[in-house]
């Protein structure tokens, strides 16, 4: 890993995570601390907002990382230092990872504070769960992403097919999650969207299915990575 | 021996007669070598081959011996890259981006690096959005030269700069070369290398056609370019029938233009005795008026 590079991509993109981080915090402690909102809190937030919200965050992130700076040409300019491209690759990887981490681990703490300030009678360790279970998503989504932009030279080709298939993914979520209302025919849609992968009824409940369905989503995050590094190390740059 | 570019039947085939072919090449610690062609000769093909950054169809290339693209992030420590089209990254001033590019490069910033910015009469406090294109120009040859890297590529270095930057960039490549710096430019200005340049290669759709070293470059100098325009159509042809090498002929405005050897002018000056003149001009002969004649020829 190169730390001159984790800085630089931590500075460029400071603006973006610190916006999304902040807003996705807010809206969280909102719907804990108020009455109305707190029985609704679960499936609006983990069912819908979280993942919408951190895909903000991922596409354009991530497309920068690798896709966007080939596009534009800047990459240039830390390939001729002497850092191999694998290196580069991994390093961007790493803050992807490392900024995610920070966002849903501010939101663990974030909602166990406000579940606590208001007596939201939430177990804490619900709260923490369901944080795990939106990482995970916002991680698959992550590695997806990046393996866009690894492959790709041209950001409207990594926007629009990385971006394209995490939108579908919101979209798919959003329109299955009316099953729970009673509209059983949608329930087959909620097998084409990894989002529902993230069971967060089951965490509720305090089952343990969500565990095994949340290494999915791991799986798909690493192999997703792994496939951006590989290919960015070996494809002609136009650089 | 020091070989510092090493190129073996290197070939980047993207069809249709595109990319570079069956290129060799040596270029030998100290020398400066030119590399010119029209836009898409395979200029900047040949840079990025050079560079890692594009994966050989067929051949090789190597820097001091090392693989160009399997050990890439090695022959990295040794070359500064300025790249035929420049895009910075989203940083504030020119200044933010330099100091980033050192720390990357793991060197700090002292007098050579001031030096440069001085030399090139860089604003580092320019938002670096709203740099021209000279100024971004400049401003990527300082990232190329503060390396110190004993191998300098430059793709196209002077597209944008005014004719002193220029100069300033000509007494910079020869500063560097006095050091034993080996440089590889290129151009799709003929004449713009011959002032630094050991050697010139020209470059016609990805393939090296012809090498200009110093013993041509002296050939080519000792011809005359001697333009004439004659009053009556019968010294016209008096000339037109004399000289074969002719590169322009005008016979409704009796102008032509011959290319004689050095030795050959006075010949040509006896028998303008005899020819009522309105204009007559002597050049010597550049890399321009040679390669336009070889593009006729190839
Ligand atoms: N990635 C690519 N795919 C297909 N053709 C390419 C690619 N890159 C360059 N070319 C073609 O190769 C030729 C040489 O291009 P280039 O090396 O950029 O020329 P120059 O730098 O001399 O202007 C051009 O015809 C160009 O269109
Ligand atoms: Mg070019």
């Amino acid at each position: 890993m190169s730390f001159p590079l984790l800085k630089q991509t931590f500075k460029s993109n400071f603006a973006v995570w610190g916006l999304v981080t902040l807003v996705m915090n807010i809206i969280l402690a909102q719907l804990i601390m108020m009455k109305q909102t707190r029985t609704m809190m679960a499936p609006m937030y983990y069912g819908m907002l979280v993942s919408t919200m951190v895909a903000l965050f991922v596409v354009i992130c991530g497309n920068k990382l690798l896709a966007g700076q080939v596009d534009q040409g800047s990459m240039a300019y830390i390939l001729t230092a002497p850092i191999r491209r694998t290196t580069v690759a991994f390093t961007q990887m790493i803050y992807m990872v490392l900024s995610l981490v920070g966002t849903y681990g501010l939101m663990a703490i974030v909602s166990v504070s406000a579940n606590n300030i208001a007596d939201a009678g939430f177990k804490a360790q619900t709260l923490v769960n369901l944080n795990i279970g939106a990482f995970m998503v916002a991680f698959a989504f992550a590695g997806i992403m990046f393996a866009a932009s690894g492959i790709f030279n041209l950001s409207k080709y990594s926007l629009g097919t990385g971006g394209l298939l995490i939108i579908l993914f919101i979209l798919l979520a959003i329109v299955g999650s009316f099953a729970t209302y009673g509209v059983d025919a949608l329930k087959d849609v909620q097998h084409l969207t990894i989002v529902s992968l993230f069971d967060y009824q089951n965490i509720l409940i305090e089952g343990s299915k969500w565990i095994s369905k949340l290494a999915v989503l791991g799986g798909i995050g690493v192999v997703t990575f792994g496939i951006g590094t590989t290919v960015f190390a070996k494809k002609d740059l136009p650089l | 021996m020091n070989q510092m570019v090493n190129t073996v039947h290197l070939t980047k085939d993207y069809k249709k007669n595109r990319g570079i072919f069956d290129m060799n090449l040596q270029i030998k610690q100290g020398e400066v070598v030119g590399i010119v062609g029209k836009n898409g000769a395979g200029k900047t093909t040949t840079m990025r081959t050079l560079m890692g950054f594009i994966h050989p169809t067929d051949g090789y290339s190597e820097i001091r011996g090392l693989n160009s693209w399997s050990q890439a992030s090695k022959t990295k420590r040794m070359i500064g890259y300025v790249p035929g089209e420049i895009a910075f990254p989203d940083t504030k001033s020119g200044e933010t981006f330099l100091n980033n590019q050192l720390k990357l490069l793991r060197a700090s910033k002292d007098t050579y690096v001031n030096d440069l910015i001085q030399r090139f009469k860089i604003d580092l406090t320019a938002d670096i959005k709203r740099m021209s294109k000279g100024m971004k120009q400049k401003t990527a040859l300082v990232c190329a030269f503060m390396t110190k890297a004993p191998l300098l590529l430059l793709d196209e270095p002077t597209t944008g700069l005014d004719p002193v930057m220029r100069d300033a960039f000509i007494d910079l490549v020869l500063k560097v070369k006095a050091n034993g710096t080996t440089v590889f430019l290129s151009s799709h200005m003929f004449n713009e290398l011959e002032r630094t340049c050991d050697r010139i290669l020209f470059l016609k759709d990805g393939k090296v056609i012809d090498v200009v070293d110093q013993n041509k470059f002296e050939t080519i100098h000792s011809f005359q370019k001697v333009k004439i325009q004659t009053s009556t159509s019968e010294g016209f042809q008096k000339i037109l029938t004399s000289f074969s090498e002719t590169s322009h002929v005008n016979s409704e405005n009796h102008e032509i233009t011959v290319l004689i050897s050095n030795t050959k002018v006075a010949t040509l000056l006896v028998l303008l005795q005899d020819i009522e003149i309105d204009d007559i001009s002597f050049d010597t002969q550049t890399l321009d008026n040679y390669f336009e004649k070889e593009l006729q020829v190839k």
